[in-house]
């Protein structure tokens, strides 16, 4: 048994001192020379060998190089012919040594920016804003001394130029191809150009396009509570084509009527040609300013780029909308809406009057502090509200002709006026 | 007119609520409460869906789905019901334009009364009752709330309602 063992492990040095070479049945052992095979010229051929671990790997040939070295003992030569013919190195693995060949058949070489490509190789056409076009020149070479045939060519993007088919070569000679696309989307879009079967990875980037700067208009020379604002978004130049964009809304209040047309975000499109943001059907969305007064910030965001405009809506006297006086029976009952934009608690006078306008009685004041807390910290509408004053009548109520009514907040008093009663 | 005495004490002063111009249709046909003030609207959510043709006078409207018309009561509830078809409204009154026949809501019960059309006017074209002196329009693609309180005519965008917004 000791013996089988030792025979075994003196088999196994002998292999490990060998070069092996990695085939579809696994590593096998070269000779003194190894065909790696044929390949066209300017396509790489890689084959993997095993020789001992650490030791020294060179190759001495054109169109041979160590292309990788993988741990324990694996490396990778490349055979990459630039032109027709038969080609040989000299692999060295320590003290070992093989002579390796190889075959070049004849094919274009594939040129693109000066550099050639080997099968596979990418032809990036860069970035573009999207609905323009890019384009590009690929070369085929001919780098051997004989005609060659091309016979297919077809892409994914669009040639330029027609390619007659089939396509002769001269020596020394090239034929240029010219890519064009369009991108019609943003993002990374790849194609493939197949000559003669040998393929090549296309690829485009379409970017949004890019916006001169933006500039928020709007219709009204003061912003206040309470408005609704027109604004349009113009841009400095035309876009050369068409762009999107978003505008975006925030207060630094708790109002849901401070928004746009749309809410808070409303997008829009800016057609080619033109400097002036659509939204939807008009070149106008609305601001409405609500019953809070806050910052409202704008944001216009396009490609790259972000534009700010800021309103301040002040506080300002209490505004009303609609008054309303009424006789219900022995009750007279004023009614009023609109809104505070303090959300404070507003004090009130009302003044009633006979039917000749002679007062009746002193001005009558209330400030119920705990019922606007109460309001405001439930109804979730901003400032705006809606009150009803109910006053008991003793006496003839047909009597009273009118009631004069005001209301103040911090700011100042509002003159509702007088509230003739039917 | 001296002997007048008020007593003032606000008896009913707490009724401080959020006010509502009242109903519309929106360009989905769902019927919402319109929140808010004069040019400060806060659309609300959606009470019914489906609606076909609406008007809303403050106190009662009408309403057409597709199988039938509604009168609607202050509460919104309905309390009488007509075949559905072309129809026009006006705060009191039907008008089956179809058959040209109308009705007149009396408080109890719809009773069949003359045509007058001018009764069914509107100030404009597709207009819709949002309130007593309140209207709605759509117009490229967007809604409008116009007043019409003589002396104070205005017209003011209604923004899209929030769970709209996403449309």
């Amino acid at each position: 048994m000791m013996r089988v063992i030792s025979l075994l492990l003196c088999a196994a040095s002998v292999l490990a001192a060998q070069i092996l070479v990695e085939t579809a049945d696994g590593f096998r052992p070269v000779g003194t020379s190894y065909v790696v095979g044929s390949t066209t010229s300017g396509d790489p051929l890689d084959v993997r060998f095993r020789g001992p671990a650490g030791a020294n790997i060179a190759v001495a040939g054109v169109g041979f190089s160590v292309r990788a070295i993988l741990p324990p003992g694996d490396f990778t030569v490349r055979f990459l012919p630039e032109a027709e013919g038969s080609y040989s190195a000299n692999l060295s693995v320590g003290s070992w040594s093989v002579i390796v060949r190889g075959t070049a058949l004849a094919a274009a070489t594939v040129v693109h920016q000066g550099e050639p490509l080997h099968q596979g190789g990418v032809i990036d056409l860069g970035s573009v804003e999207v609905g323009t076009a890019a384009s590009t020149t690929v070369l085929l070479q001919n780098r051997s001394s004989r005609a060659l045939t091309i016979p297919s060519i077809t892409s994914d993007f669009l040639f330029a130029e027609p390619v007659a088919l089939p396509l002769v070569v001269e020596p020394g000679g090239e034929a240029t191809l010219r890519l064009t696309v369009t991108p019609e989307a943003a993002g990374l879009r790849s194609g493939v150009l197949s000559i003669a079967g040998r393929t090549f990875e296309l690829r485009v980037t379409g970017t949004l396009p890019r916006l001169s700067e933006a500039r928020i208009v709007t219709d009204a020379a003061t912003v206040t509570s309470g408005q609704q604002v027109r604004l349009r978004i113009e841009f400095a130049e035309v876009a050369r084509s068409t762009a999107a964009g978003t505008l975006e809304l925030e207060f630094s209040g708790e109002d849901p009527a401070v928004r746009l047309s749309t809410g808070r975000v409303a997008s829009f499109s800016i057609p080619a040609g033109s400097n002036v943001a659509r939204f939807g059907e008009s070149d106008e969305i609305m601001l409405q300013t609500g019953t809070v007064a806050g910052l409202i910030r704008l944001r216009v965001k396009t490609p790259g780029s972000e534009v700010r405009r800021e309103f301040q809506t002040v506080l300002q006297p209490v505004a009303i909308d609609e008054a309303k006086a009424t006789r219900e029976g022995a009750t007279i009952v004023v009614a009023l809406s609109g809104f505070d934009n303090s959300r404070g608690a507003s004090s009130m006078n009302f003044q009633f009057a006979d039917k000749a306008g002679n007062p009746l009685g002193s001005v009558f004041s209330v400030t119920p502090e705990n019922e606007w807390k109460s309001y405001y910290q439930t109804s979730g509408l901003g400032g705006a509200f809606r009150l009803r004053a109910v006053f008991p009548v003793a006496g003839n109520a047909s009597l009273v002709g009118s009631v004069t009514v005001a209301i103040a907040n911090a700011v100042g008093r509002t003159e509702v006026g007088k509230l003739n009663l039917p | 007119m001296r002997y007048l005495v008020f007593f003032i004490s606000l008896i009913a002063f707490g009724q401080i609520e959020a006010p509502r111009i009242g109903f519309w249709r929106d360009a989905q046909n769902r019927v919402r409460p319109l929140h808010g003030v004069a040019g400060s609207f806060v659309p609300g959510a959606a009470l019914r869906e489906g609606v076909l043709a609406f008007a809303w006078y403050g106190d009662g409207g009408w309403l057409r789905s597709e199988t039938e018309i509604e009168r609607l009561d202050a509460s919104g509830a309905t309390v009488a019901r007509l075949p559905g078809g072309a129809v026009r409204f006006s705060e009191t009154g039907v008008w089956l334009t179809e058959q040209n026949v109308a009705y007149r809501w009396d408080g109890e019960s719809l009773k069949n009364v003359s045509v007058e059309e001018t009764e069914f006017a509107v100030p404009e074209e597709d207009a819709e009752a949002i309130a007593k002196d309140w209207w709605h329009v759509r117009l490229r693609g967007r809604s409008y709330a116009v007043r019409m309180t003589p002396g104070r005519e205005a017209r003011f965008e209604i923004p899209e309602a929030a769970d709209d917004e996403s449309d």
